[in-house]
């Protein structure tokens, strides 16, 4: 089969049209939208050794523990975050991840902090606990100490007899900075570990 | 004994009320200067990521930003803690003269960004007339040639028929 006049003309009109935008494309690179793809924010805890594991458990008033709190940001700009430290007992209520809400618990301590796109922060938490005191079948919580400054809690735990102990969890929620509102919002990620206060 | 009793109220009053006052003022003072810190920082942030937007390389902004975001976690948690209130001055202070720096140094990375974009996009567009223009007359030129090879060659080539009748 051999190609006619009129079928050369189309390939020089078409490779005239694609080298054409080829040519011009550092141009239109200013006036056409940015690819962006899928635009999240990580939140994780590690524990002492940087690892996933060997996360503080059976907790005693008086010693140290430690975690490691880390947060990505994959947003496509530099991004202000906030994380709230919180503490409750089993009875009081997480952040809901349906409605997009934040726990109504009130923050025990929080981090702010600023990530580029593609970076992540990453801090030790140093954390102990004031008096315990148990009593028949509950434990009360006087203080918590995060990176050395004490915070007056007054929580109270009740024996759980399925998984047998007095239960708190150590929870963060990671707020992120809206400029519209110019103020942090809830960004729906949080995570926590559980303790089990002992004598 | 009524005496006495009075002595007693005004001696509380001139302890208690000027120890309060100050206690109020200090919380107050420490309150406000967070709040200056706060506004500081994401003024100092909306310039910073303004910037970034058109271009600008802001790392050396954000870790300096970071800098002061840390004073202001360090007092809002000395602030909250209650009994540290002249600290948490102090360290919403230091926030805001690093943000206010900071948002100084954004400002001018954000105007030399924009005319650096504002060159570039110009360059951008004279470059994309000058080499459509080339282009597209090579291309023109390019056609031209070729249909007069094409004819020459391709179309000399065809067998033309022959008038035998006279042989």
């Amino acid at each position: 089969m051999m190609l006619t006049l009129e079928d050369f003309g189309t390939i020089f009109l078409l490779a005239s049209f694609i080298g054409g935008l080829a040519v011009t494309y550092p141009a239109l690179a200013f006036v056409l939208p940015p690819r962006t793809g899928e635009r999240f924010s990580e939140l994780y805890v590690l524990g002492p050794s940087r690892m996933a594991e060997g996360y503080p458990f059976n907790v005693r008033a008086g010693e140290a523990y430690s975690v490691y709190l880390g947060v990505g940001n994959h947003m496509g700009s530099s991004a202000y975050y906030a994380l709230y430290v919180k503490l409750r007992d089993q009875t009081e209520p997480l952040p809901n991840s349906t409605s997009g809400l934040p726990s109504p618990l009130p923050p025990v301590y929080e981090y702010r902090f600023l990530v580029r796109d593609g970076g992540v922060w990453e801090r030790l938490l140093e954390f102990s606990f004031g008096e315990i005191t148990f009593a028949a079948d509950s434990c009360f919580l006087s203080g918590i100490t995060l990176n050395g400054v004490e915070f007056a809690v007054g929580k109270e735990a009740h024996w759980d007899p399925v998984n047998k102990g007095y239960f708190f969890e150590l929870f963060f929620e990671l707020w992120i900075y809206d400029l519209e509102a110019q103020s942090f919002s809830f960004h729906d990620r949080f995570v926590g570990i559980w303790l089990n206060m002992t004598q | 004994m009524n005496e006495r009793l009075r002595f007693s109220v005004a001696f509380l009053l001139f302890v208690l009320v000027p120890s309060s006052i100050g206690l109020i003022s200090g919380q107050d003072e420490a309150h406000t200067a967070v709040q200056l810190g706060e506004e500081a920082v994401s003024l100092a942030f909306e310039v910073v990521l303004g910037a970034e937007s058109v271009g600008a390389n802001v790392s050396g902004l954000v870790q300096k930003l970071n800098e002061a975001v840390g004073f202001l976690s360090e007092a809002r948690v000395l602030a909250a803690s209650g009994g540290f209130d002249g600290e948490a001055a102090e360290f919403a202070s230091r926030c805001v003269d690093v943000a206010d720096r900071v948002r100084d140094e954004a400002l001018a990375l954000l105007a030399s960004a924009l005319a650096h974009r504002d060159f570039v996009f110009r360059l951008s567009v004279v470059g994309s007339v000058v080499g459509v223009s080339v282009f597209l007359s090579f291309m023109f030129l390019s056609w031209r040639w070729f249909k007069v090879y094409y004819r020459r060659k391709v179309l000399g080539l065809r067998p033309e028929a022959v008038d035998d009748a006279d042989a």
